[in-house]
């Protein structure tokens, strides 16, 4: 087969040289990038507990916050209308058949009105009512709302075609409209207020305007509301800014949908 | 060759003494590299007292037998090593293959039996090769974080691709040349010692990786 020994030592030397740069190339390319893929792998680690983290704490701030909007509807709202059906029910003179007969209409109707705003508020804090709504269905309920509680008028306008997120996004999405509505009603004196959603094929855009007398951004950012907002935002990996003069605000939200 | 010989004894040693040392902490399937280092051992010692008695070149019956059962140990690695149906079939259909050849090729080369043709060396070290590269294939894909300083199974199969396959050509035209020119074949056969020597460095290493596997979701 071999001419001659130099042949066959050749043969051996070249063959055992090839095989072994090969080898040498296949585990020097395997470990460069198992150690590229280690150091991705671990930055993808830690900003998976940094997203945990941040959720974690989002939570809690709604959650303190829930807890704050609770106290003030019962102090504010439905602490006043029971006071007031208390206050009729006290003065009703049973000899006076007829005004005690009306304020003790009254003081039903109150009662009613105190269980009704108790039932809307249970339903705009309850999470999971939220979740099995729907973001949609969520905003126009607390619109309608608004519009019974704060006399301010509220309209909303979708158009696309409706596809949900995932509740945990559509939760916080949520709870950023709520807390601009909020601040509408605190803040704003405005008369109307409009929420639209347009769907495109990859995004949802949610714009959130009132015609009310509007506020100096520039000296408001460093406030807690505006920032929570932009940082759920964040968190939910959505887009978030707003803008306001004398004749209204307007927050814009924009975030990616996935199917 | 006389250095190296004592090189090679002392990986040896060493890599038996690194395995006793870690065994808790590499893990259970590395634990079979005790009986190969073993038997690595009392084969080497058993042909250097035949070579002593003057047996000389008859001495490599010893080596024969070795080889299969090595494999069999190395191939039973490997079963546990990687995932998929087939290594199953692969273990037992090779090591029979491997069994199965030694005694025909050894039958009908009666005179191979007693010298240095190393025909199923070659068929062993195409196994391991195959079993090798089919670690780096499924280690390639792994989603899981591995640290490779302390993955041994990395280390082992750095050492059993570069030995196997750099051996492949030094231990399969070795006979051949032998019976031409037996000094440029024993100058050659070098090679083997070398990549014996880096084989046994790998698995010091390995064996005393400081931790198993990390493991991460």
């Amino acid at each position: 087969m071999f001419e001659s020994d130099e042949a066959i030592s050749i043969v051996i030397l070249a063959g055992t040289a090839v095989i072994l740069i090969l080898a040498i190339s296949v585990v020097g390319f395997i470990a460069a990038y198992r150690i590229r893929k280690e150091s991705f792998l671990k930055e993808k680690n830690v900003m998976q507990q940094t997203f945990q983290q941040e959720l974690l704490r989002t939570q809690l701030e709604i959650q303190e916050q829930t807890f704050k909007t609770i106290s003030q509807e019962i102090h504010d709202n439905i602490g006043q209308v029971l006071s007031l059906a208390k206050m009729n029910l006290a003065t009703a003179d049973i000899e006076q058949e007829h005004k005690s007969a009306e304020k003790v209409y009254m003081a039903k109707d109150l009662v009613s009105k105190a269980i009704q705003d108790l039932r809307d508020l249970s339903r705009t804090l309850n999470t999971e009512t939220i979740v099995s709504m729907g973001l949609l269905k969520a905003i126009e309920t607390e619109l309608q709302l608004m519009q019974k509680t704060a006399s301010i008028e509220t309209s909303m306008n979708i158009e696309g075609t409706v596809s949900r997120l995932e509740p945990q996004k559509e939760l916080i999405l949520f709870r950023i409209v709520q807390e601009a509505l909020h601040n509408v009603i605190k803040h704003s004196n405005a008369r109307q207020v409009t929420v639209d959603a347009l769907y495109s094929n990859q995004y949802l855009y949610l714009k959130i305007s009132d015609d009310g007398q509007g506020f100096d951004i520039s000296e408001e950012t460093a406030g807690s509301g505006l920032r929570n907002m932009q940082s759920r935002a964040k968190l939910i990996g959505a887009e978030w800014n707003i803008s306001s003069n004398a004749q209204g605000t307007l927050i814009n939200i924009s975030i990616p949908i996935t199917s | 060759m006389y250095w190296l010989k004592i090189i090679y004894y002392g990986l040896l040693t060493l890599c038996l003494t690194a395995l006793f040392l870690n065994y808790k902490r590499v893990g259970r399937h590395i634990l079979l590299f005790i009986p190969v280092i073993i038997l690595a051992i009392q084969t080497q010692v058993n042909g250097d007292i035949l070579k002593a008695e003057g047996l000389g070149e008859k001495r490599f019956f010893v080596f024969h037998i070795y080889i299969p059962l090595e494999y069999l140990l190395l191939s039973y690695y490997y079963y546990l090593l990687l995932r998929g149906k087939w290594v199953s079939y692969f273990f037992i259909l090779s090591n029979i293959g491997m069994v199965a050849f030694s005694a025909v090729y050894y039958s009908l080369n009666k005179a191979s039996f007693y010298h240095p043709d190393f025909a199923q060396f070659v068929l062993g070290s195409v196994f391991v090769t195959f079993l090798g590269i089919i670690f780096f294939s499924q280690f390639f894909e792994k989603d899981e974080r591995v640290d490779l300083i302390s993955y041994p199974d990395f280390w082992i199969n750095v050492g059993n691709l570069l030995f196997y396959a750099g051996c492949l050509f030094v231990m399969g035209l070795h006979y051949s040349l032998q019976k031409r020119n037996s000094e440029l074949a024993d100058r050659l056969l070098q090679i083997n010692y070398y990549l014996n020597i880096i084989l046994y460095f790998l698995y010091i290493v390995a064996f005393t990786c400081s931790k198993a596997t990390k493991r991460y979701q």
